[in-house]
């Protein structure tokens, strides 16, 4: 029964934090990985690094990010930022869109079933 | 374990992915540690196993070609391609080869009286003609009833100088009399079509190859280091001595 909720989770979520992953990056600007996760954590929104990792790897490959390596000229080490694209930025509205379509009917349901 | 640990484990099960996109992931992961401080523990709690980890890479990746996968994949491309080159450079010089080496048409369907229609440039008669010589040419020989020798050349070099007509370097059809049976040959293809009276017959590497058309002949061949077919002597008063050396000597055969 586990097994089967985190696997629902898991294709649940992956969507999902996408759909976070552009939002975050349009509000915020460039992002490193876990700059995002820190974000998120302070939205309440718990995120594994082995989940969005990949993920943002993913996300470049569509062409919904881009990344550059961001290295300091001083102190510290390089980073890989994150910029939403505009590709991204074409397809945000959709997502959006699609994600608060899905969200009413299922609260219409829902309802019904009250 | 250590983190050097974890990167290196996550190499390997990164291993088939391109290089660069490797690469890229390991920094990545690397920058987080140096970030974060993270130790091997904290890398396995908040990335899962490298196992894991390169899994939701690999799974996220849209075309993931093995890294070995591939490298066969354009090897046998690259094997094809260069084999396919090959084999077409043999066949068209094989095709050339034999274009260039075929026979213009079948010298045995014509006889001395008929060649001269179908080859019906300007053909020249010469006297007192009892041997041939014939050096990096290509000739055809046939034999007539006139008593003056019959020639068309085409080529650098064929004159005759007494009792001798000498052809170098052409290309000729020549219509023997009947006196003329001395044919010495060297680095030549010659064709002999029905010899009709005996030949004294010397080829120092060259190819020889007869049309006996049905005639009986007596054969006295001898032959050094050269290969030569079967051509079996029967009862006949026209008699074909033949001295091959480094040559071949073959039936003719269109």
């Amino acid at each position: 029964m586990e097994d089967e909720y985190k696997k629902w989770l898991a294709q649940y979520r992956k969507g999902y934090i996408e759909l976070c992953t552009l939002m975050s990056l349009k509000t915020n600007g460039s992002m490193h990985g876990l700059a995002l996760i820190r974000f998120f954590e302070e939205m309440e929104l718990r995120v594994n690094e082995g989940t969005l990792y990949p993920l943002l790897n993913r996300m470049e490959t569509n062409g919904w990010l881009s990344s550059s390596w961001n290295i300091p000229e001083t102190k510290g080490h390089p980073k890989r930022e994150y910029e939403i694209s505009e590709k991204g930025e074409i397809i945000l509205p959709t997502l959006i869109e699609s994600y608060e379509l899905h969200h009413k009917s299922l609260r219409k349901i829902m309802e019904k079933e009250q | 374990m250590n983190t050097k640990n974890y990167i290196k484990q996550l190499k390997q099960h990164l291993s088939q992915l391109d290089t660069a996109k490797s690469n890229e992931i390991i920094k990545e992961i690397e920058s987080y540690v140096q970030e974060s401080d993270a130790s091997y523990e904290t890398l396995v709690e908040k990335f899962g196993e490298p196992e894991a980890l390169a899994s939701g890479y690999l799974e996220d990746m849209p075309i993931v070609e093995h890294k070995s996968a591939s490298f066969w994949k354009s090897t046998k491309k690259i094997v094809t391609i260069v084999a396919s080159t090959i084999l077409g450079i043999i066949l068209l010089a094989s095709y050339i080869v034999y274009e260039v080496s075929k026979d213009s048409f079948d010298y045995s369907k014509y006889t001395a009286q008929t060649i001269q229609n179908k080859v019906n440039d300007l053909w020249i008669d010469i006297e007192g003609v009892t041997q041939i010589r014939a050096e990096q040419a290509e000739v055809v020989f046939y034999w007539g009833d006139n008593e003056k020798l019959k020639y068309n050349c085409k080529g650098m070099d064929y004159s005759q100088a007494g009792s001798v007509f000498t052809i170098k370097q052409a290309q000729c059809y020549v219509i023997l009399p009947k006196q003329t049976n001395n044919i010495t040959s060297f680095q030549t293809d010659l064709i002999l079509i029905e010899p009709k009276n005996n030949v004294n017959l010397d080829f120092r590497q060259s190819q020889v190859r007869i049309a006996e058309m049905g005639k009986n002949y007596n054969y006295n061949i001898s032959a050094t280091q050269s290969k030569v077919e079967n051509f079996s002597s029967k009862q006949s008063e026209l008699t074909i001595n033949a001295t091959v050396h480094q040559s071949k000597l073959k039936h003719y055969k269109y």
